[in-house]
């Protein structure tokens, strides 16, 4: 061994004991699959006081293999229809099913991130490419999760008939229900980055109207109250109450455009991804030959329920 | 022992409910003789017994089938510290569901020996399970109270739960048939189209029926 090469490694066993020394506090072990799925859920990772500071410390590499299970989680209950069916090939259907669920999100993200990181800056919000993706990421693991919980469901219905448009009518009524919940963990997120803390804890004693509009009792001239330092002319309590409202109007404008562009890809996707049931008429295939749109198909399925 | 568990339940406070497992043995017996009622009126014995099984059977599965949404909706909402009471809510009102079905069930064959008319007897099964819903959905709104006193998001919880349990339970009934038994189709512990038909097509067919 060289002397340079028994420097270096003197050297990084030496930094090794100063940064076991300086470490007081034993690591923090890291947490299980459902620990960080159940801090998910709870809105652990997007607090008020953690989003103030602009950053979303989430383990993305954890989530994604969690999303990955719950997206399969899904597909294999989509699957059942073909193995309760009676379908020649039910367990490659059922396999097909298990990846693309989890590969409809990735590829959706993917296509409609980069305008719905656009939008979110013309709108401001004070995220980071890097933490506006983990803010969606949080969402995708809530979809899937409501997904995944519904799974049981819809695997009972695959199990107890046999008709494909209802079937179909369901999966789309699934993942609508996924898409609600998770856009509200969205939309509860963007107002609580949109309105800091502050405003926060002072907008619920909001001053009475009638002590706005009695140029008297305002805090400028009331003998008995000393002068808000602000140069604006009304109350902390009012501008906090403002500065919240506008945050939440913000985060409503916001999250419309996120729903239309995430929404309208998603759907195209999922078409274009298709078959996820398998139909009972047609052999297995991968995908299907590209026609028409998702909007289509759903009103010609609720036609067929009536006209079968 | 029993009963005065069932008068609790039925009669007094929230911090009279019974216990989990006793709540659990009063539906699942008046589930029971409610189900041996129904069957008993086709008076063939094996029907009864069937039904008897069949009929608790559809409360747990359902449940079970929609518990894992319930649980994440509730933590999704922020009500998962509540989710042991939203639980025992949701357990004490299916025990009333029970009781309230067995209690019934001496006036239905009572009610059911007295006609022949198939379609007067389903009128008066849908009456038995709408009254026994009723009782459950008191004293489910009486246990709900508080907690959405505590946190209005327990309402619309409450809301998913119920929608999802109907939606799901209407469609186990369906493949849990029969019942009660039906001239032609001999004694049978499920039809051999249990997994084959969807209610909810059904019901969209004599709908559409109607219209033409």
């Amino acid at each position: 061994m060289s002397k340079a090469v028994r420097h270096h490694l003197a050297l990084r066993c030496k930094a090794g004991i100063v940064f076991a020394m300086s470490a007081n506090t034993p690591p923090e072990p890291r947490p299980s699959m459902l620990g960080m799925l159940d801090r998910v859920l709870r809105g652990g990772f997007t607090q008020r006081e953690v989003l103030a500071g602009g950053r979303i410390e989430v383990p993305v590499a954890g989530l994604v293999r969690l999303s990955l299970l719950l997206g399969a989680g899904y597909g294999i209950s989509l699957g059942c229809y073909s193995l309760f069916g009676g379908a020649p090939q039910a367990w490659l259907q059922m396999l097909a099913s298990a990846l693309k669920v989890p590969l409809l999100f990735l590829l959706t993200l993917v296509v409609s991130f980069p305008s719905l990181y656009v939008f979110a800056a013309l709108q401001r919000l004070p995220l980071d490419f890097r933490n506006t993706l983990k803010l969606m990421l949080l969402a995708i693991v809530v979809h899937l999760t409501v997904i995944a919980s519904l799974g049981p469901v819809f695997a009972f219905f695959a199990a107890s008939t046999t008709s494909y448009p209802f079937l179909l009518l369901l999966n789309v009524a699934v993942f609508a229900i996924g898409g609600l919940l998770g856009l509200m963990v969205l939309r509860r997120a963007t107002r609580d980055i949109f309105t800091p803390p502050s405003a926060a804890k002072t907008t619920a004693p909001v001053a009475p109207p009638a002590a706005v509009a009695n140029p008297e009792t305002t805090p400028e001239t009331s003998p008995e109250t000393p002068a808000t330092p602000a140069a604006t002319p009304w109350p902390a309590t009012v501008t906090a109450a403002r500065t919240s409202h506008q945050g939440a109007e913000q985060a409503r404008r916001l999250m419309g455009v996120w729903c239309c562009v995430y929404g309208v890809v998603g759907a195209q996707m999922g078409w274009l991804l298709r078959p996820f049931l398998g139909s009972p008429d047609a052999p297995f295939e991968w995908f299907r030959q590209r026609d028409g749109n998702f909007l289509v198909a759903v009103l010609s399925t609720i036609g067929k329920l009536f006209h079968p | 022992m029993i009963f005065a568990a069932a008068e609790n339940l039925l009669r007094g406070e929230i911090t009279a409910t019974p216990r989990p497992r006793t709540c659990v043995l009063l539906g699942a017996s008046g589930c029971a003789l409610a189900g041996l009622a129904l069957g008993a009126s086709s008076g063939e014995w094996r029907l009864a017994v069937y039904a008897a099984i069949k009929v608790p059977l559809l409360i747990v599965l359902t449940a079970a089938l929609c518990l894992p949404s319930f649980y994440v909706v509730n933590t999704v909402l922020g009500l998962r510290d509540d989710f042991a009471l939203a639980c025992r809510s949701l357990l004490a009102a299916q025990a009333t569901l029970g009781v309230m079905l067995g209690a019934l069930a001496p006036m239905l064959i009572f009610l059911s020996l007295g006609t022949n008319d198939p379609y007067a007897v389903t009128l008066l099964d849908a009456l038995q399970f709408g009254a026994a819903t009723w009782a459950a959905q008191q004293v489910l709104a009486r246990h709900y109270r508080p907690l959405i006193l505590h946190n209005p998001r327990h309402r619309l919880a409450l809301r998913g739960w119920l929608v999802l349990f109907a939606f799901t339970g209407m469609q186990l009934a369906w493949v849990l048939r029969p019942f009660r038994g039906t001239e032609g189709f001999g004694v049978q512990f499920l039809r051999a189209e249990a997994f084959q038909q969807n209610a909810y097509i059904v019901l969209l067919e004599h709908f559409a029926r109607l219209w033409r």
